[in-house]
This record gives structure tokens, C-alpha cells and sequence, in this order.
């Protein structure tokens, strides 16, 4: 078995056993462990930010020091995606309270995970979300802004190099009467490694993580 | 070690003239790094084609660092470079090599003016790559 490096923190046994199953290509068994945690009183936060979350960041390390392919990286992020499906019974029960987000990667982008998991956790809170996924083009985030009447747009950018479309992105959003209203959070890898990033691209803030920005929308709001 | 916490800046010209003359950086970047053979056997004769997607790459991390300003970008993608790149046959000091074509092409298609601005980042590059091998 490939050796990982999760360290001991909450629920890190159960993100060793998960991370386990994924690489000997058992999704249904990886599966299986987290909605059985999860109906033994595990709460999906937890399960999102301690398992999913830290084991799609080792998943990326085993990758980069080519201890997995591209393909097992791949078939392991598709089998998160199917877990966070599976648990959508357990997000969508909370009572609304009237505040909608939009959350979206910026065009180009692939990486979609962070932006779903920050979405999944404004509908715990009791959001409407509208998640568009990743590699959404800037005229329909405007669109889809002004049709849901967003509150909050998330936008998500985890490769640098997709930082230029993010200002361009913002510019744009910020000079439409659709969007006066509208609260700006970014995330992603780039803003972790230069904390006043976010000043810069026209956002009204960042998150370091899902629930990070859903104690900052609360401020807002 | 250099500092990865430094804040360089770049004029919205000089950014605009870089992005204008990128396709030209980078043919002329892999045309130079191709003469350097004994760089390249492994990769055979996906040379040409591996050189130029790795300096479009290296080209659309420096747009996104100079269009930010933040070093902290180039570094991490440096490091990353230096742990994923061997594993697909270019070793640090090839890495090296070519930003230094890189910044020799720079500094001959671009107006003086705005190459300075952009090769403060690329020496910036050049010496925490360096220290990473």
C-alpha cells in the first residue's frame, strides 16, 4: 500500500481507512465507511473538512511525488465527488433563510471540489446555492447572478495561473447593475500562500476553508 | 535564501507588452533550449512539443504573479517544479538553463524599459531556483 503521511488529527483514522480504500480502487468500501460514520452521528461538516478535504490534499501530494498516476488521482477525486452526492440527504434539510450564493471555479479553472464543498456548506446554513461547477465563463456568472438574485458569489482559483481571469472576472461582475449589491469571496490555493491577495482582485474577502466562509458571510449578513 | 515574501510590481505597459510578445518569448525560449541537446534525450522527439508546454506553462505563472504582484506564487510554484518536474525527466538544472534563455529573450524582444520590469521577477526566479538545486 502506497504510505501516506495523514497526520493524527480528528477523524484521521477514518481518513487513513478512506484514503486506504480509495487507492486499492474500492469506491463502494470507501463509501460506505463515511455514510456509516456519518449515520452514526458524524457530522458532514466534520466528514468534509477532516477526511474529504485532507485526503483530496494527499491524494495531490501522492501524485505530485509520483506515487500515484494522474488516473488514480483522477478515479480518487470522482469517488469524493460520489461520496459528497451520497451525503446530499443530510444537506438539504436545513430551513432556509432567504440568502442565496452562487459559487463557482473562474473560467479555465478545473479544480471544482473546494468551490462544491464551500457550497454544500452555505446549504447546511440554510442558503439556496446555485453551484455552476468548474470552468464557468464570465457572462454566465453574470447571468446566473442576475437570474438567482445572488447574495454572495464564491470563486474559487486553485491554479495560479488562473488569477488573471479571476480579476478580469471581478472587473467585469463589479461594473454590472446586476451584481451592486452583490459580496465578493474568493478561495483557493493561491490566497493561502498570500494572505493580502484577495485585496487585490476587487473581492470583498476570502476563506481559508468551507466554514471560514460561512462565518464570514454571516458577518456580511 | 531569498525571500519569498517580497511584493514586486509591474506597470500595466510592461505587463501588456509581455502578453503581446509571449508567443514570440516562448518560440524563440524553445528554439534556443532545443540546441542544447544533451538536455533532451530522454524526451526524444517530443522535445519541441514538451519544451513549449512547459514554457507556456512557466509563461502563464508569471503573467499571474506579475499581474498580482506576489512572489509567494512563483515560489510555490518553483518548489512544486522541483518535487513533481524529475519524475518527468527535467531535472532542476534544466529548469535553470531555460529561465535563463527565458530571461535573455526578455531582455531582447521587449523595450528595455518594460523588460526591466519583468526580469525583476525573472531573476527573482532564476535565484531561488538556485538554491532549490
Amino acid at each position: 500500500m502506497t504510505e501516506t503521511t495523514l497526520e493524527k488529527e480528528p477523524l484521521a483514522s477514518l481518513a487513513d481507512q478512506y484514503l486506504a480504500a480509495l487507492l486499492r480502487a474500492q469506491r463502494q468500501a470507501a463509501s460506505r465507511m463515511i455514510l456509516d460514520a456519518v449515520e452514526r452521528g458524524v457530522d458532514v461538516k466534520d466528514i468534509y473538512l477532516n477526511v474529504l478535504q485532507r485526503t483530496q490534499y494527499e491524494i495531490g501530494r501522492l501524485w505530485q511525488t509520483n506515487r500515484i498516476s494522474v488516473a488514480e488521482e483522477h478515479y480518487c477525486t470522482a469517488c469524493a465527488q460520489f461520496v459528497m452526492t451520497q451525503l446530499y440527504p443530510y444537506i438539504f434539510r436545513s430551513e432556509r433563510n432567504g440568502r442565496r450564493m452562487v459559487a463557482t471555479c473562474v473560467g479555465g479553472e478545473l479544480h471544482e471540489i473546494g468551490v462544491r464543498m464551500v457550497a454544500d456548506f452555505f446549504e447546511m446554513e440554510g442558503w439556496d446555492t446555485y453551484y455552476l461547477g468548474a470552468n464557468t465563463p464570465a457572462r454566465d456568472i453574470l447571468d446566473t447572478i442576475a437570474k438567482r438574485e445572488a447574495d454572495i458569489v464564491g470563486i474559487s482559483v486553485t491554479i495560479h495561473y488562473n488569477l488573471p481571469q479571476l480579476l478580469d472576472l471581478i472587473a467585469i461582475l463589479k461594473k454590472s447593475p446586476d451584481a451592486s449589491t452583490v459580496k465578493f469571496l474568493v478561495g483557493g490555493r493561491p490566497f493561502s500562500l498570500a494572505p493580502d491577495l484577495w485585496q487585490k482582485t476587487g473581492a470583498d474577502g476570502s476563506a481559508a476553508h468551507a466554514q471560514e466562509a460561512v462565518s464570514l458571510a454571516a458577518q456580511w449578513h | 535564501m531569498l525571500e519569498p515574501k517580497a511584493h514586486f510590481s509591474i506597470s500595466v505597459e510592461a505587463l501588456s507588452a509581455f502578453r503581446k510578445a509571449s508567443s514570440v518569448i516562448i518560440q524563440e525560449t524553445v528554439a534556443r533550449s532545443l540546441e542544447r541537446k544533451d538536455e533532451l534525450i530522454q524526451h526524444g522527439e517530443n522535445s519541441e512539443s514538451l519544451l513549449t508546454a512547459g514554457l507556456e506553462f512557466t509563461t502563464r505563472m508569471l503573467d499571474a504573479a506579475m499581474a498580482t504582484g506576489e512572489i509567494p506564487l512563483l515560489e510555490d510554484e518553483l518548489t512544486w517544479a522541483r518535487e513533481r518536474l524529475p519524475h518527468e525527466g527535467v531535472a532542476p538544472q534544466h529548469v535553470l538553463s531555460r529561465l535563463r534563455i527565458y530571461r535573455d529573450v526578455v531582455n531582447e524582444i521587449l523595450a528595455p524599459e518594460y523588460a526591466r520590469e519583468v526580469t525583476q521577477f525573472l531573476d527573482w526566479m532564476i535565484s531561488r531556483q538556485q538554491d532549490l538545486i
